[in-house]
């Protein structure tokens, strides 16, 4: 078993890998950068938790990742619903100050959150997974306990659904006609 | 016409995936930020170390509190859930040895007197004809399981049998009453059994059995009943014990005389004058005494 201080460096030295990965995967299911960071601070402090127990964790990515799915899913539950379309007006951006010269289409991202938003929470989970967490079916059948057919199946479904929420101009599209 | 949709719908598959890759990068942490969020989570880890390190913090002893008196509840509504249920479980169900072996042992030890553990090897008794007939009503009485009621019926009526004999000794009123309660039990059962063997042929050689079995035992503690109304009978035509007679000179002793004033009985005071008379050989020396003093 590893003493407290190497526990301890192991989580400081996941947090300098995983934090904005995990940090974007929080914020594109909470869309509030705080709560986010809030949901990254819970994520690794309970992944130090679960060390300090005496349990071992074999794929640190996959784990942390299956913790910071509990801890949205549990601010998900506590918090009251937000519309975006108020967060729009509220002036929210996902941009961010210090990358907002590296931003090409600033639209696009906005739009790919309002698609975000009108996808039911099942199909969110995945997508976000797949194309902003950048993982395989195989990774997020491991974070969420499934199996990866199972996985495949309902992402493919979210594509779908994705794809015509997009392309029926459901969300503003029709500057790519 | 198809080559444009086709095309256009690519383009449209690629603005999105342009999209996904903007939002992505759009979404970042600022380095002060990540600095910030890491100085946090340090201050979390090493909280929860300065908890662990103190054995005897609040939170620590409150969470494990909560947490084995969750449990407790756990297992204590588990427990009466299985227990309440097994209460009307019959031969050949899953909760049947729990209604053997944890309820009817946790009412017998609640019996604590000769009276009431007699009392409870009565009841048990009955409960398992009860289930005999139960079993017949709902036609799941087979070969194996008569055999299983019948040899615990015959047990537990000897055991009853023996815990009457038991309380004879002590009480021999309670005695007399808890056996007739359990010959009336058996007389009651051996009716309803032959009732219902009349209108089960089929299983009626099982019931003739267990009939048998019935019979005997409430021959035998009939002819215990009688016993002990023989000696109920006998102790009351020896009329009034030694004891009792004890007690009834007390009374009278108790009641003051109403000529006497002092309260003194009158046999009392015969008895103190009596003890002044002695025996002759001890006169004599009694006169020769006092004549020697005398002089």
């Amino acid at each position: 078993m590893a003493s407290a201080q190497e526990q301890e460096q192991a989580i400081l030295s996941a947090y300098d890998i995983y934090a904005e990965p995990l940090f974007r995967h929080c914020y594109f299911r909470l869309y509030d950068r705080e709560s986010a960071k809030d949901a990254v601070q819970d994520t690794f402090v309970r992944a130090w938790e679960y060390t300090a127990a005496g349990h071992h964790i074999d794929n640190m990515r996959a784990f942390l990742y299956r913790v910071a799915n509990n801890v949205v899913i549990d601010r998900m539950r506590k918090r009251a619903p937000l519309s975006l379309d108020t967060l729009f007006e509220k002036g929210f951006d996902p941009r961010d100050e210090s990358s907002a010269a590296r931003i090409g289409d600033i639209t696009a991202g906005k739009e790919v959150l309002c698609m975000l938003d009108r996808l039911e929470d099942p199909y969110r989970t995945v997508v976000v997974m797949r194309f902003i967490d950048d993982m395989m079916p195989r990774e997020i059948a491991t974070v969420l306990g499934e199996t990866e057919n199972a996985v495949s199946v309902r992402l493919h479904r979210a594509v779908k659904k994705a794809r015509r929420l997009w392309n029926n101009g459901e969300i503003n599209s029709t500057h790519y006609e | 016409m198809s080559k444009n949709h086709a095309q256009s719908a690519l383009r449209r598959d690629e603005a999105m995936a342009s999209g996904f890759t903007s939002a992505r990068q759009a979404c970042m942490l600022s380095a002060a930020e990540k600095t910030e969020l890491r100085a946090r989570v340090l201050t979390g880890i090493r909280s929860l170390q300065q908890e662990y390190k103190e054995p005897f913090a609040f939170t620590r002893i409150f969470y494990q509190l909560r947490l084995a008196a969750g449990a407790l509840f756990g297992v204590i509504f588990a427990a009466g859930g299985i227990v309440y249920g097994a209460e009307s479980a019959l031969p050949g169900d899953v909760l049947y040895p729990v209604k053997i072996e944890v309820n009817e042992r946790l009412w017998g030890f609640t019996a604590v007197s000769y009276e009431a553990q007699a009392e409870w090897s009565v009841a048990r008794a009955t409960r398992r004809l009860q289930e005999m007939e139960q079993l017949v009503v709902a036609g799941r009485l087979n070969e194996k399981r008569r055999r299983e009621v019948t040899a615990r019926f015959e047990e537990q009526a000897t055991q009853a049998n023996a815990d009457i004999a038991r309380l004879k000794t002590e009480q021999k009123n309670a005695a007399v009453h808890t056996s007739s309660q359990l010959e009336s039990s058996l007389r009651l059962h051996e009716r309803t059994l032959m009732q219902v063997a009349q209108d089960r042929a089929d299983i009626g050689s099982q019931l003739q059995v267990i009939l048998e079995t019935v019979r005997e035992k409430a021959a035998s503690v009939s002819e215990i009943r009688q016993e002990i109304e023989k000696e109920l009978g006998v102790a009351r035509e020896e009329g009034p014990t030694a004891s009792a007679v004890f007690s009834e000179s007390e009374d009278e002793e108790g009641v003051t005389d109403p000529e006497g004033g002092d309260g003194k009985t009158g046999s009392a005071a015969e008895e103190s004058e009596e003890d002044l008379q002695l025996p002759e050989f001890e006169q004599e020396q009694y006169l020769k005494e006092t004549a020697t003093t005398t002089l």
